[in-house]
């Protein structure tokens, strides 16, 4: 009979964090998630969690599950045995139970400016891109920000500044964009301070992404780059 | 990309690199010269003092050793303190002092050199 032993918090009553033991029925093919809605709508519909789409495509069921950040969506109970530990994501602000503050996260994610930047007058009709150069970024675009990266990395936990690796895997997205124009600039604020040149390639990111992206390799490319961009001059202004 | 940013740390993650590579080269030569291809007896204090005063090469190459692991080491220290983002007053205090730290280190270690360039058997 599977067993979850989840974090329970409510800043507002001021009460000391602690973990709930549920016993849950055993159900072939049942997830995390499934476990989460079968405690809320038979024991106990004080918990509080975050979901939509139930098939790991929005990213926000991700928790702290067993020993690893992942999506309670796509983990099945039967793979992580029968006693598991369910936290919140680290580094952000605990709202209730497994809901954490979303905001610096995605104020992170804002700094890199996550669109477009057509170097001159964009195209009357639309940008032509071939095959290829679609395919440089295929890779990145897949990424959910579901923040498991985020939770993960150490370097977010001490500096609250760093960009974290989920806007630098995307940022690397736009600096392969054949049909972005502001590359070099876009490298002068990664190789910023609180930019790429803060990781320490830990591998944390890249070991609990569940898309299996690799946000290590990405700021490793960016690093290379930006320091290139350097060497040849090309570094743009960071203003 | 609207606030006014700093590259300083593509600069020390570059630097770090680079004396990490001569590092390894300078460990590489110095563990394998002196320890392992040393086929004439006990290292001792006559045998080093000799080598050193040999050969101008051998002077030149521990001149730069002493800076390049002054440099690699406070610098990483560096990299560990900038982890905690440390402000504006505590970082400007301790850069200062491991500059006087890394100057003092250098000087201490080219002056015991010479020393020993000098002093003959
Ligand atoms: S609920 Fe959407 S990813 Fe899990």
């Amino acid at each position: 009979m599977p067993t979850f032993k989840v974090f329970r918090y409510n800043p507002k009553t001021g009460d000391q964090a602690y973990f709930q033991t549920y016993q849950l029925p055993e159900i072939k093919g049942m997830t995390v998630l499934e476990g989460l809605y079968y405690i809320l709508e038979n024991i106990d519909p004080t918990l509080a969690f975050r979901s939509s789409c139930r098939q790991g495509v929005c990213g926000s069921c991700a928790m702290h599950i067993g020993e690893k950040y992942r999506l309670a969506c796509e983990t099945q109970i039967a793979d992580i045995g029968d006693s598991v530990s369910i936290r919140p994501l680290a580094h952000m602000k605990i709202i209730r139970d497994l809901v954490v503050d979303l905001d610096p996260f995605f104020a992170q994610y804002e700094k890199i400016k996550p669109y477009l930047i057509p170097s001159g007058e964009p195209p009357t009709r639309e940008f032509k891109q071939s095959p290829a150069q679609r395919a440089k970024i295929d890779f990145h675009v897949d990424c959910i920000l579901c923040a498991c990266c985020y939770g993960s990395c150490p370097v977010v936990a001490t500096d609250e500044k760093y960009l974290g690796p989920h806007a630098l895997l995307k940022a690397l997205r736009f600096v392969d964009d054949s049909r972005d124009g502001a590359t070099n600039e876009r490298l002068a604020y990664l190789a910023s301070d609180f930019g790429v040149f803060r990781c320490h390639t830990i591998f944390n990111c890249q070991q609990v992404c569940p898309k299996d992206l690799d946000p290590t390799g990405a700021i490793g490319k960016l690093k290379m780059k930006a320091l290139w961009a350097k060497f040849t001059g090309k570094l743009g202004k960071n203003e | 990309m609207a606030e006014k940013v700093s590259n300083q740390s593509l600069v020390t993650w570059f630097l770090q690199r680079l004396s990490g590579l001569f590092l390894a080269f300078f460990l590489f030569t110095h563990i394998n010269v002196h320890h392992f291809l040393h086929r004439e007896g006990l290292i001792d204090f006559a045998v080093v003092v000799e080598r050193l005063s040999g050969s101008f090469w051998w002077k030149v190459y521990y001149l730069l050793f002493v800076p390049f692991c002054v440099f690699h080491a406070l610098n990483g220290i560096w990299a560990i303190l900038a982890d905690y983002r440390p402000s504006g007053g505590f970082s400007l205090t301790v850069k200062a002092l491991f500059w006087v730290i890394g100057v003092a280190m250098t000087v201490v270690g080219a002056m015991t050199l010479t020393n020993l360039f000098g002093a003959g058997v």
